[in-house]
C-alpha cells in the first residue's frame, strides 16, 4: 500500500478550509461553477488507487469489509458528490454486478481495471423507463455466436469516457421476468461499430459530472460479454443492488459533515441579541438535533454495511431501508440547517458558499442509483412475511454493530433476494430485555417496542393490493415506519455495543428524534443529554475532528 | 384420482383455484379474467410481487420455494405444474390440517 493510500483521502485532498488547496471546499465551489471536477481530482484519486477499494481482497484489492470501504470513501462525500459518485462509487455501480455474476475471467478483467485505475460505467437507466426495469427497450439480439445491440440509454455516467461498462438489454420478448440479461462490455478506444455517443445532459446539480447518452445500431458483443445467465438479469441486479444500497448512503454521509460543519461556523461567529447564534436555544437545538441524526445515519449505514458480510440472507431489506431512510434523513437535517444559516444558505460566492454546492448535490446523490421511493416500495411485499416471522430469526451478532470488528469476506453468492421474513437487527423490539438500559433509553425502547407490535397487526391486515411494488399509502406507511423502527434498533445496538457506551447523550437524543417522526414522543429531547451532546459537538468543531461515528481528525493546514 | 394418469385432476384444479384467487387478490381483478397460460407480468403484475406471492404460497402449501419461481414459471399453469410436482398429490397441508 502507497503511503498516500495508508494516510486516506482526507490527506490526499488536504485542509478543506485552506483556500489555496486545490482541493479545498473553495476550489470545489469554483469548479462546479465552471461545471466540472476540480482539476487533477481525477489524477489525485487514481494516484489513491480508489478503484482498488471496490476489489475483493483475493481478486487483489483492498474491499475486504464493507464499513471499512464506506468511510475510505466518506471524506470525498464532505468535499463533493459530483466526484463521489461520478468517479469514486460508480466503479462499486459496475462491478458488484461483476462479483455477483460474473465468471472467472470476467471477475478477474474487472479487477485488473480497477486496480489499474481504468473508468467502469453501468449503464441500466433508460429515460423512457427509469426505475421500472423489466420494460427496458434496448435489445441484444442473437447474431452469430454473439448478440446485436440496439437502442438506447440515457444519463449514464461517463459511458462515453468508459473503458468498459455493464449494460442491461432485453434478449427474450415473452413477457417475463426472464427477458433481461447483462452485458459486460469493453468500450476502450473508438466508440466502435454501431455506437453514437450523446452530449452530456446539461446537469442543474452535481455539474462536475458527465452523464452522457448512447445508441446503439447493431453493435456487435462476443458471446462472453454475456453477465451471468442469459435472463438473469434482475436476479443479478436484485443481489448487487444489495451491496451498493447498503454502502452508498454511507458515503454520501460526508456532505452532512460539511453542511453542518459551515452551520456551526456560522452560527459561532455570527451575533445577535448579545449572542452567538449557536446559543439560541432554537438554533442549538437544531444543530444538536442534526449531529444526532447524522450519528443515527452512521450507525444505520454501519449496521447495513456489516449485514452484508454477517447476514446476508437479510439484506434485501436492510439495504433498501438504509437507501432510502438515510438519504431522507440527509435532506432533512439540510434543510434545517438551511434555516439556521438563512439566506446564506443560497449565496454561490463568499464563505458559506459549499453549503448551496451541498444542498443541491445531496438531492441528485440521493436519487442516483434507485431513489428512496422505490427502495422503500421494494420492502413492502416481505412486510408481511416480516410481521408474521418477527423475532424468529433470534438477535443479531453484536459484531454487527461494531463498526471496527473483523469481518468475513463478503459472500455475494448468499445475498438472498428475499430475507423470507428474517430481520435479526429488528428483532430488538420482540425480544424486550431492557434491564441493563438506563433511563430514558429503556422507557424509549419499551415504545419501539409497543409500535413494532402495532406495526406487525397493520402489516399482516395488509390487503395482497397494498403488498406490491405499486402499493397504495397504507404499505408505504407501515414501510417508512418499519424503516425507522430499524433505524431506533440500529442506534440502540451500535451504542450498547460501543466501548465508551456509558456515554449515552448522542443516543438518546438520536432515539428521541426517530420516536419523534413516528409521534410516540413529543417535545424536544431531554435537555441534560442534549446539552451534553451540543457541548461534543462545538468540541469536535474546534478541534476539526469528524462529525460521524468515526470521529477522525480532518486534514488541517502545516 | 391421481394427477400423473389426469393432468386435470381435482388436486391439480385445487392448487391452480387457490393460485388464481390469490393472483386476482394483487391484481384487483376477477379470477375468471385470468387465463391459465398467459404470462402474468401481461397482467401489470410487476416482477417484483413474486416476492410476496411466494410468501403466500409458502405458508399456504407448507413448502419452500425458490424466489423465482414465478420468473421462471411466468403463467398460472406453469406455477401449478411446479406445485404439483412438488407436492405430489398432497395438497395444501393447510387444508390437510383443518
Ligand atoms: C447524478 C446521477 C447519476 C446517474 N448515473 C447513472 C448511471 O451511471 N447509470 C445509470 O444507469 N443511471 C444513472 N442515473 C439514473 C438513475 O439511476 C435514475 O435516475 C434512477 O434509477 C431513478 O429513475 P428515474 O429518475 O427515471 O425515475 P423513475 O423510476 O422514472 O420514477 C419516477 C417517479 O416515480 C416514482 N416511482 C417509481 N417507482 C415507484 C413505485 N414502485 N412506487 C411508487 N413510486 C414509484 C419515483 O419515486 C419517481 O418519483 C443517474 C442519475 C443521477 C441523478
Amino acid at each position: 500500500m502507497s503511503a498516500q493510500t495508508a494516510a486516506g483521502l482526507e490527506a490526499v485532498f488536504g485542509p478543506p478550509g485552506d483556500p489555496a488547496n486545490p482541493f479545498g471546499l473553495a476550489a470545489v465551489v469554483r469548479a462546479d461553477e465552471l461545471g466540472a471536477p476540480p482539476p487533477a481530482a481525477r489524477a489525485a484519486l487514481a494516484a489513491f488507487g480508489v478503484g482498488a477499494e471496490f476489489v475483493p481482497r483475493e481478486l487483489g484489492g483492498r474491499f475486504d469489509r464493507a464499513d471499512r470501504m464506506v468511510r475510505v470513501l466518506r471524506p470525498l462525500g464532505r468535499r463533493d458528490l459530483a466526484l463521489l459518485i461520478g468517479s469514486g462509487a460508480i466503479g462499486l455501480i459496475a462491478a458488484a454486478p461483476v462479483w455477483v455474476a460474473g465468471d472467472a475471467a470476467q471477475r478477474a478483467w474487472t479487477a485488473e481495471l480497477l486496480l489499474g485505475g481504468a473508468r467502469l460505467a453501468a449503464a441500466f437507466t433508460e429515460l423512457g423507463h427509469g426505475s421500472d426495469a423489466a420494460r427496458m427497450d434496448l435489445r441484444a439480439v442473437p447474431r452469430g455466436d454473439g448478440f446485436a445491440l440496439t437502442g438506447g440509454k440515457q444519463v449514464i455516467n461517463e459511458l462515453d469516457r468508459a473503458d468498459a461498462c455493464v449494460l442491461l438489454a432485453r434478449t427474450g420478448t415473452a413477457g417475463s421476468a426472464r427477458d433481461l440479461s447483462l452485458f459486460l462490455l469493453d468500450m476502450a478506444g473508438e466508440p466502435g461499430p454501431g455506437t453514437r455517443f450523446l452530449p452530456p445532459f446539461p446537469l442543474a446539480v452535481l455539474r462536475g459530472s458527465r452523464l452522457v447518452g448512447v445508441e446503439f445500431d447493431e453493435r456487435p458483443v462476443p458471446a462472453g460479454a454475456l453477465l451471468g445467465e442469459r435472463g438473469h438479469a434482475l436476479e443479478v441486479m436484485g443481489r448487487a443492488f444489495q451491496v451498493t444500497r447498503a454502502t452508498l448512503p454511507g458515503m454520501i454521509l460526508g456532505s452532512l459533515d460539511t453542511l453542518l460543519r459551515t452551520t456551526v461556523a456560522f452560527a459561532l461567529e455570527r451575533r445577535l441579541y448579545g449572542r452567538s447564534v449557536a446559543d439560541l436555544p432554537h438554533a442549538a437545538g437544531e444543530l444538536t438535533g442534526v449531529f444526532a441524526d447524522l450519528l443515527a445515519c452512521d450507525a444505520m449505514a454501519t449496521v447495513a454495511a456489516r449485514s452484508l458480510h454477517l447476514l446476508p440472507g437479510e439484506t434485501s431489506v436492510s439495504s433498501a431501508l438504509t437507501k432510502y431512510l438515510v438519504p431522507e434523513l440527509l435532506q432533512d437535517a439540510a434543510d434545517r440547517l438551511g434555516a439556521v444559516l438563512g439566506a446564506r444558505s443560497y449565496l454561490r460566492e463568499g464563505p458559506h458558499a459549499i453549503f448551496q454546492k451541498h444542498l443541491r448535490d445531496l438531492l441528485a446523490a440521493s436519487v442516483a442509483h434507485t431513489g428512496g421511493t422505490v427502495c422503500l416500495a421494494s420492502v413492502i411485499p416481505q412486510l408481511p412475511a416480516l410481521a408474521r416471522r418477527a423475532g424468529n430469526a433470534g438477535a443479531a451478532p453484536a459484531t454487527v454493530f461494531r463498526p471496527d470488528a473483523d469481518l468475513p469476506a463478503l459472500p455475494f453468492d448468499r445475498l438472498a433476494l428475499s430475507a423470507r421474513g428474517s430481520d435479526s437487527v429488528a428483532s430488538l423490539w420482540t425480544a424486550p430485555e431492557t434491564a441493563d438500559l438506563p433511563e430514558p433509553i429503556a422507557a424509549l425502547h419499551k415504545q419501539f417496542a409497543a409500535e413494532a407490535e402495532r406495526l406487525r397487526a397493520r402489516a399482516a391486515a395488509l390487503p395482497p393490493r397494498e403488498r406490491v411494488l405499486t402499493a397504495g399509502p397504507e404499505g408505504f406507511a407501515v414501510a417508512e415506519r418499519y424503516a425507522v423502527l430499524w433505524a431506533a434498533a440500529c442506534c440502540l445496538g451500535v451504542w450498547r455495543h460501543s466501548p465508551d457506551h456509558h456515554d449515552e447523550a448522542w443516543a438518546v437524543v438520536a432515539l428521541h428524534r426517530l420516536a419523534g417522526r413516528l409521534g410516540l414522543v413529543t417535545g424536544p429531547p431531554p435537555a441534560a443529554h442534549a446539552d451534553r451532546l451540543h457541548r461534543i459537538l462545538l468540541d469536535r468543531h474546534e478541534r476539526r475532528r469528524s462529525f460521524d461515528l468515526a470521529d477522525e481528525p480532518l486534514a488541517t493546514q502545516g | 384420482m391421481s394427477s400423473a394418469t389426469n393432468p386435470s385432476s381435482a388436486v391439480n384444479d385445487a392448487v391452480q383455484e387457490w393460485l388464481t384467487q390469490r393472483v386476482a387478490l394483487y391484481l384487483d381483478r376477477e379470477p375468471a379474467d385470468l387465463e391459465p397460460e398467459t404470462p402474468l407480468q401481461q397482467y401489470g403484475l410487476d416482477s417484483v410481487y413474486a416476492v410476496a406471492f411466494c410468501g403466500d404460497v409458502e405458508e399456504h402449501f407448507g413448502v419452500e420455494i425458490e424466489l423465482t419461481l414465478a420468473w421462471d414459471h411466468p403463467t398460472l399453469a406453469a406455477i401449478t405444474r411446479y406445485l404439483h410436482g412438488l407436492l405430489g398429490d398432497a395438497g395444501p397441508v393447510a387444508e390437510q390440517a383443518g
